[in-house]
C-alpha cells in the first residue's frame, strides 16, 4: 500500500485565491439570472478564470483555492466544484503556459491540413506532438482542439480561448508565432 | 398495483417498480452494477440492458418503471413485456462486460475484493470472452487512502457513482466526485477534504468492484474463507441490521443488512467497528476472589450468593431480552429484587441512524418489566447481602461488598467482585434485541463462546434449576414463556 | 430566390439593431406579441413545416405544442448554441452576423410556449459570438424588444446568455440541460423528456439557433409562405407524408471544396447543384470521393450516391445517411479514408462524456484500432473487432453519442472496405504486446 504517494485534485498555489470586487459584482448580478444557486457555476468558474488570467502573480491554474473560493461563492462542495470543471476542456485544471495554443484537428480541418499545422507549430515551439503540452520556457501550451465550427475557414486555431486564427498558412502560422514571441519577450 | 410479464410469467408489482426489482420478485436476476434500491438511477452500467416488447431497441431494466397500463377495453395489461434470457440479451451483457474490464487491471491475485468481486461474478456468468484488446490500459491512481476508513483504487473502477450517489444523496457530504471526462474519468476526493463522515464505509460495500475497500478489513482475510451470520450492531440502540463475517471464532466485520424499518441499507461507522469488542477484551476465564477458578467452582460461589437472603440483580442494556427475562424470573423465584440499569457513555446522535443511546437493549427494560428506577436501586443497595451484575459496568460507588459479576469483557467486572463468570456476546448465541423503536429483532450464533463463556440467560437458568427453581434456559422455552406472561412475542 | 436567414449578412452592420429595424426586424415580435395568441403562432409553425436544424429534423411546430400550457411551473425556452458537429459551422453565422434574428425568435418563441425566461447555451469556444450576442442582447433590451414588457402588453421575456466551457456532448439537449444547471454534461435517461421535466424538472422546450431564428421570417410572412419553400409530397390518407422537407437550410460546405462557406439553400436542390454551383466544385480540380452529408456523425456517401440525390432528409434517409446538421464536407478522391475515419473517431473518443460504458470504453478502442490499422499494424481480426464494437455500443448508451461514432465507421468499412482491407493485409506481424 502506498500512503498517500500521490495526490487528487488541484495544487494549492502559493497565495491564496480571493474573489475582487469586480468579480462580485459580476457574480452578484449572475445570480439574478437562474432559478439555483448551483446555476452559476459554469459562469462563476469563467469569472474566477478571468480574474486568474489576469492576474500575473497567479499560476495560470485553477488551484485548489480558486476551486473552493467559487465552491464557497455558491455554496457548494469545492470536490463538486472540481468535479465538474475537470469535465469541461476550457477551465484551466492543468496549468497552462503564457499563451495557450489550440489548433483544430477535426475531421473539416484535417482533410485541409490542420494536421500539418499542428505539427509544425509543435515543432517550432519545441512540443512534442505525440503529447502536446507546455513547452520548456513556459510560453506555449499547445493542444489538439476538436471542431471548433470554423470547418469553411479551415485550417485554424484558437488562441487562449479566445481569438480564431483561421485559414491558416505555414507563413501565417509562423508570423503568428513570432507575434507570440514577441509579445512575451 | 401494475402488471409485467418477465420471460412468459405475469406478476403484480407495486406501481413505479422498476423491472430488476419485479424481476427478482419473479425469482429472475437480471445482472446490474450501477442500480442499488437505496440510491436514485443513474442507469450508466448498462448491464442490465434487456429486450422489452415494443420498445425502440434494449432497455435498461434499472430504468423501466412499471405503471398500471390499460388497454381501450380498460382491462390491466402488463406494463411491460420483458425477455431477459434470450440470445440478444446474452450477448449485450457479454459486450458490456467486455466494455467494464477493458481498462481494468486484471489484477486479483492481489485485489481484496476478490472473491465478492461483481466483476468475477458477472464474468463468470455473462462473460466469459477473451481479451482482444492490445491497446494499454488507461494508468489512475492506485492504492490511496482518501478518508481514515476507505482506500481508492482507480484503476478496478467501473464509475458505476454508486459511491457518489451517496455521498452526494444519502450523506449529503459530496465527499467524492468523479473528475474528467470519457475513458479519463476517475474517482475523486478533493485535496483536504477527506471521505471521513459518520456513514463513509457504507461507499466499501456498495462498491460493486474493487475500487473502494476498507482499510480495516483490507488483507485481513480472503473473503472466500468467511462464513456469515445475520445479526445485528449493538453499538447503539438503534440496531442496525448486518452480515457479521467471521472464521475461526473470530469475527473479521459488519457489513449492513438490508432493512427497510430499521437502517435501511446502511450503518453508520462508529457501530460498524463494534465487531473489534467481539474479540478483544473478552473475560475468558471464570475467577472467584480475583483468582481463576474452574468455571463449576465459580458456580458454586454464584450459588451461594444467590442463597445469600436479600439478593439484589442489575442487568445492563447490553444484556438480551432472554437475559433480562431469566433474571426478572430468577428474581421472582429469589424473593429478590432486580432493576433493568445501564451506565454505559451516551454517545453522538443524529437525525438519520445514530443514537445517543449506545446499548443495543434499553427497551427491553420495559418490555420485560424490570424497574429501571436508580434511586431505589441505591437505597437498597446497603441493604442487600449480595449483589449480581448481568452484562453491565457498575459505576464504583455502587459496587456491592459481594457481587457477582456475570460479564462479556474483562474490564466490566469489579476488581473486588467476588465471583466473576465469563458471559456469551451476541455474536455467540442466539438473542434478540429491542431497538429504540420497540422493535425486536434475533440474531444467530455466528460461533461458540469465547473461552468459558455461556449466555447469561442459560447460565442462570442452571443456577435456578440447581437451587430447585427450574427456568426455561433455551431460546423456545424462554419465548414461549414471554409469550404467555407478558405478550411479547418472536 | 427567398433567403429567411441570411438576406443582409453582407452588410457591414448585419448584427446592429438599427440595421436589423431598417428591414423589419422586431415586426414579427411584434405581431406575435400584440395580435396571436399562443396556439396562432404555433399554429403558424405548425403550418410551415419547419423542422428541427440541429440535427434530428423533429417538427417544431409539434415540438412547441408538447410543452403543457397549464403546467403551474415556469417554463423555459431553451436555445442550443452549442455548435459542435464537425462540419457545421451555420449557428455561429447568424450569432455573428443576424444576432437579432435569434433574439427575435426567442421573444416569438417564448411567448409561444409560455416561458418567461429563455436561456441561449452557447458554446464556450465562441467567445468572440458571444460578445457579439450580449451586444445585441443590450440593445434589444434598451429597445425594449426583449425585457418584462414587450410592447405595452404587461408581459415579456428575459433571455439570458450561458456560455458554456468545451464539451461536444452539451449540444446533445439533456447534457446542455444539465450543463446549464451547473452539472457535468452527462445526458440524462429518458424518459423524462425535457417536454415535462427539463430545465430545473420544468417544462422546457430546446431548439436550435437556426430554427430559432427562422421563426421572425415565419411569423411576417405565414406559415404557408416557408412551406412553399422545398420539397412536400402528402402521403397517402391518414400517412405521414412522403417527403417533407420544406424551407431552407444553410449548408456548411467544407472539405475538398473551392469555395468553403455557409450558403443558404432552399431544400431539394441537388448535392450536385450544392457542392459545384455553390461551392465551385472540388478543389484543385480533383474528382469527388466522397461526402459527408450533415456533420461527421452522419454516414458517409460516395460521389456516385450523392450526384444522384437532393437535399433532403427523405433522400438522406434513402441513402441510410442523415440530414444531419447541414454540415456537408467534401472528400476529393486523393482521400486515404482510413486516415479520415482515425481522426473521426478521435473525436468521438475525446468527447465522450464516460458515463456509460459502452461509449466510454468503446469509444477510444474503436480510434486505437484504426490508429494501428492507419499505421501499418493492423492485425488480421482487426475489422472484425471493429463490426463487433459497433454493435455492442449502438443502441446500448444513455445517448446517441456512440451511435454517432459507429454509424460512420460502419459506412466507410462498408463503402470503402478494400482501403481498409488492403492496409491490414499489409501490415507487418507485430508481436503479441
Amino acid at each position: 500500500m502506498t500512503e498517500a504517494a500521490t495526490t487528487l485534485g488541484p495544487p494549492s498555489a502559493p497565495t491564496p485565491f480571493a474573489f475582487s470586487e469586480a468579480s462580485w459584482t459580476r457574480i452578484r448580478k449572475l445570480l439574478t439570472r437562474y432559478p439555483q444557486q448551483q446555476a452559476a457555476l459554469l459562469p462563476v468558474l469563467w469569472v474566477a478564470q478571468e480574474q486568474v488570467d489576469a492576474d500575473a502573480s497567479r499560476p495560470r491554474q485553477l488551484t485548489a483555492d480558486v476551486i473552493k473560493a467559487v465552491a464557497d461563492a455558491l455554496g457548494l462542495a469545492p470536490a463538486y466544484v472540481w468535479g465538474v470543471a475537470t469535465f469541461y476542456t476550457m477551465y484551466f485544471t492543468q496549468p497552462v503556459g503564457k499563451h495557450l495554443v489550440e489548433v483544430c484537428t477535426s475531421v473539416a480541418c484535417c482533410l485541409v491540413g490542420g494536421e500539418e499545422i499542428y505539427q509544425r507549430l509543435c515543432q517550432r515551439v519545441g512540443i512534442d506532438p505525440a503529447s502536446g503540452g507546455t513547452s520548456a520556457d513556459g510560453r506555449f501550451t499547445v493542444r489538439r482542439a476538436e471542431c471548433l465550427a470554423a470547418c469553411g475557414y479551415a485550417p485554424m486555431l484558437q488562441l487562449d480561448n479566445g481569438a480564431f486564427h483561421e485559414n491558416l498558412t505555414e507563413e501565417k502560422l509562423d508570423a503568428l508565432i513570432d507575434s507570440l514571441r514577441e509579445a512575451t519577450a | 398495483m401494475a402488471l409485467v410479464t418477465i420471460n412468459g410469467q405475469t406478476l403484480e408489482v407495486p406501481d413505479g417498480t422498476n423491472v430488476v426489482e419485479a424481476a427478482a420478485l419473479a425469482g429472475v436476476d437480471i445482472p446490474h452494477y450501477c442500480y442499488h434500491p437505496g440510491l436514485p438511477i443513474d442507469g450508466n452500467c448498462r448491464m442490465c440492458l434487456v429486450e422489452v416488447e415494443g420498445a425502440r431497441g434494449p432497455q435498461i431494466a434499472c430504468n423501466t418503471l412499471l405503471r398500471t397500463t390499460r388497454n381501450k377495453e380498460g382491462d390491466e395489461v402488463p406494463a411491460a413485456v420483458v425477455k431477459t434470457e434470450t440470445d440478444a440479451v446474452r450477448q449485450m451483457r457479454q459486450g458490456v462486460m467486455e466494455f467494464l474490464l477493458l481498462n481494468h487491471p486484471i489484477d486479483c491475485p492481489v485485489c481484496d475484493q476478490a472473491g465478492e468481486c461483481g466483476l468475477q461474478d458477472y464474468y463468470m456468468e455473462h462473460g466469459k470472452h477473451d481479451h482482444r484488446s492490445v491497446v494499454p490500459k488507461v494508468e489512475k491512481v492506485k492504492a490511496q487512502p482518501i478518508g481514515p476508513n476507505v482506500i481508492l483504487d482507480q484503476e478496478r473502477c467501473i464509475l458505476c457513482s454508486r459511491c457518489v450517489r451517496f455521498t452526494r444523496e444519502v450523506t449529503k457530504t459530496h465527499e467524492l466526485v468523479i473528475a474528467g471526462r470519457g475513458d479519463k474519468s476517475r474517482i475523486e476526493v478533493f485535496p483536504g477534504t477527506e471521505l471521513d463522515n459518520d456513514y463513509a464505509t457504507n461507499v466499501v460495500d456498495l462498491c460493486p468492484v474493487g475500487a473502494l475497500t476498507s482499510r480495516d478489513f483490507r488483507f485481513k482475510k480472503r473473503v472466500w474463507f468467511l462464513k456469515t451470520a445475520s445479526s445485528i450492531c449493538t453499538g447503539c440502540s438503534r440496531g442496525c441490521n448486518v452480515h457479521l463475517d467471521h472464521d475461526g471464532g473470530k469475527a473479521y466485520r459488519y457489513r449492513p443488512r438490508a432493512n427497510e424499518a430499521v437502517n435501511r441499507w446502511w450503518m453508520c461507522d462508529r457501530g460498524r467497528f463494534t465487531y473489534k469488542a467481539i474479540n478483544e477484551g473478552r473475560q475468558r476465564d471464570a475467577k472467584v476472589g480475583g483468582q481463576v477458578v474452574p468455571f463449576a467452582k465459580a458456580t458454586q460461589e454464584l450459588r451461594q450468593l444467590l442463597g445469600s437472603g436479600k439478593v439484589g440483580f442489575v442487568v445492563g442494556a447490553h444484556a438480551s431480552l432472554e437475559d433480562m427475562a431469566v433474571v426478572k424470573w430468577l428474581s421472582a423465584a429469589l424473593g429478590a429484587r432486580a432493576w433493568g440499569l445501564d451506565w454505559s457513555e451516551q454517545g453522538k446522535e443524529d437525525d438519520f441512524l445514530m443514537k445517543a443511546d449506545l446499548t443495543p437493549n434499553r427497551q427491553g427494560f420495559a418490555l420485560i418489566g424490570l424497574d429501571s428506577d436508580e434511586t431505589s436501586f441505591r437505597e437498597a443497595l446497603p441493604g442487600l447481602t449480595a449483589l449480581v451484575t448481568v452484562a453491565v459496568a457498575l459505576p464504583s460507588g455502587l459496587v456491592h461488598a459481594r457481587t457477582a459479576a456475570l460479564v462479556t469483557h474483562a474490564a466490566a467486572a469489579p476488581e473486588s467482585a467476588a465471583v466473576v463468570l465469563p458471559i456469551a456476546m451476541h455474536a455467540e448465541r442466539h438473542a434478540a434485541y429491542a431497538n429504540v423503536d420497540g422493535i425486536i429483532q434475533h440474531v444467530e450464533p455466528a460461533f461458540e463462546p469465547a473461552g468459558d463463556a455461556l449466555p447469561a440467560s442459560a447460565l442462570l437458568a442452571l443456577q435456578g434449576a440447581g437451587m430447585g427453581y427450574p427456568l426455561p434456559f433455551d431460546r423456545e422455552g424462554v419465548w414461549k414463556r414471554l409469550d404467555a406472561e407478558r405478550g411479547v412475542t418472536a | 430566390m427567398t433567403k429567411v436567414l441570411t438576406a443582409h449578412v453582407d452588410h457591414p452592420d448585419s448584427h446592429r439593431l438599427a440595421h436589423y429595424r431598417s428591414v423589419g426586424g422586431y415586426e414579427a415580435a411584434r405581431k406575435a406579441w400584440t395580435s396571436m395568441a399562443p396556439a396562432e403562432i404555433i399554429g403558424e409553425v405548425r403550418a410551415s413545416g419547419l423542422r428541427g436544424r440541429g440535427g434530428a429534423g423533429f417538427p417544431t411546430g409539434m415540438k412547441w405544442g408538447f410543452i403543457p400550457v397549464s403546467s403551474p411551473k415556469p417554463k423555459y425556452l431553451v436555445i442550443n448554441a452549442d455548435e459542435s458537429e464537425p462540419g457545421t459551422f451555420k449557428d455561429r453565422l447568424l450569432i455573428e452576423r443576424n444576432p437579432h434574428a435569434v433574439l427575435e425568435g426567442v421573444v416569438i418563441g417564448a411567448r409561444a410556449i409560455g416561458a418567461k425566461r429563455a436561456y441561449i447555451y452557447i458554446r464556450g469556444e465562441f467567445a468572440t459570438q458571444v460578445k457579439v450576442l450580449e451586444q445585441a442582447l443590450v440593445e434589444a433590451e434598451e429597445a425594449g424588444f426583449v425585457g418584462p414588457d414587450l410592447f405595452g402588453t404587461g408581459e415579456g421575456v428575459e433571455i439570458v446568455i450561458h456560455r458554456g466551457a468545451g464539451a461536444y456532448i452539451c449540444g446533445e439537449e439533456t447534457a446542455l440541460l444539465n450543463s446549464l444547471e451547473g452539472r457535468r454534461g452527462y445526458p440524462r435517461l429518458k424518459p423524462p423528456f425535457p417536454a415535462t421535466n427539463g430545465a430545473w424538472d420544468c417544462p422546457t422546450c430546446v431548439n436550435n439557433v437556426e430554427t430559432i431564428a427562422a421563426i421572425p421570417w415565419i411569423i411576417t410572412h405565414g406559415g404557408a409562405a416557408y412551406s412553399q419553400i422545398g420539397v412536400f409530397e402528402p402521403g397517402e390518407e391518414g400517412k405521414p407524408p412522403k417527403v417533407d422537407s420544406r424551407g431552407t437550410r444553410l449548408m456548411c460546405l467544407s472539405g475538398h471544396v473551392a469555395r468553403p462557406g455557409v450558403y443558404e439553400v432552399p431544400l431539394g436542390i441537388s448535392f450536385r447543384e450544392l457542392i459545384e454551383d455553390y461551392g465551385g466544385g472540388v478543389w484543385k480540380g480533383r474528382k469527388l470521393k466522397a461526402i459527408i452529408p450533415g456533420g461527421s456523425s452522419t454516414p458517409v456517401i460516395t460521389a456516385d450516391e450523392a450526384m444522384d440525390a437532393v437535399l433532403t432528409y427523405e433522400d438522406c434517409a434513402r441513402l441510410k445517411t442523415m440530414f444531419g446538421s447541414g454540415g456537408l464536407m467534401v472528400i476529393d478522391d486523393e482521400t486515404c479514408m482510413v486516415s479520415l475515419l482515425t481522426v473521426l473517431l478521435r473525436f468521438y473518443a475525446h468527447e465522450s462524456c464516460g458515463q456509460c460504458s459502452p461509449c466510454r470504453e468503446g469509444t477510444d478502442w474503436l480510434y486505437q484500432v484504426l490508429v494501428r490499422i492507419r499505421d501499418g499494424k493492423g492485425r488480421p481480426d482487426d475489422l472484425q473487432t471493429i463490426r463487433d464494437l459497433c454493435v455492442n455500443m449502438e443502441g446500448r448508451t444513455v445517448c446517441p453519442l456512440a451511435a454517432a461514432a459507429t454509424m460512420p465507421t460502419i459506412s466507410y468499412l462498408t463503402k470503402f472496405l478494400p482501403e481498409f482491407e488492403a492496409k491490414v493485409s499489409a501490415a507487418q506481424p507485430v508481436g503479441v504486446h
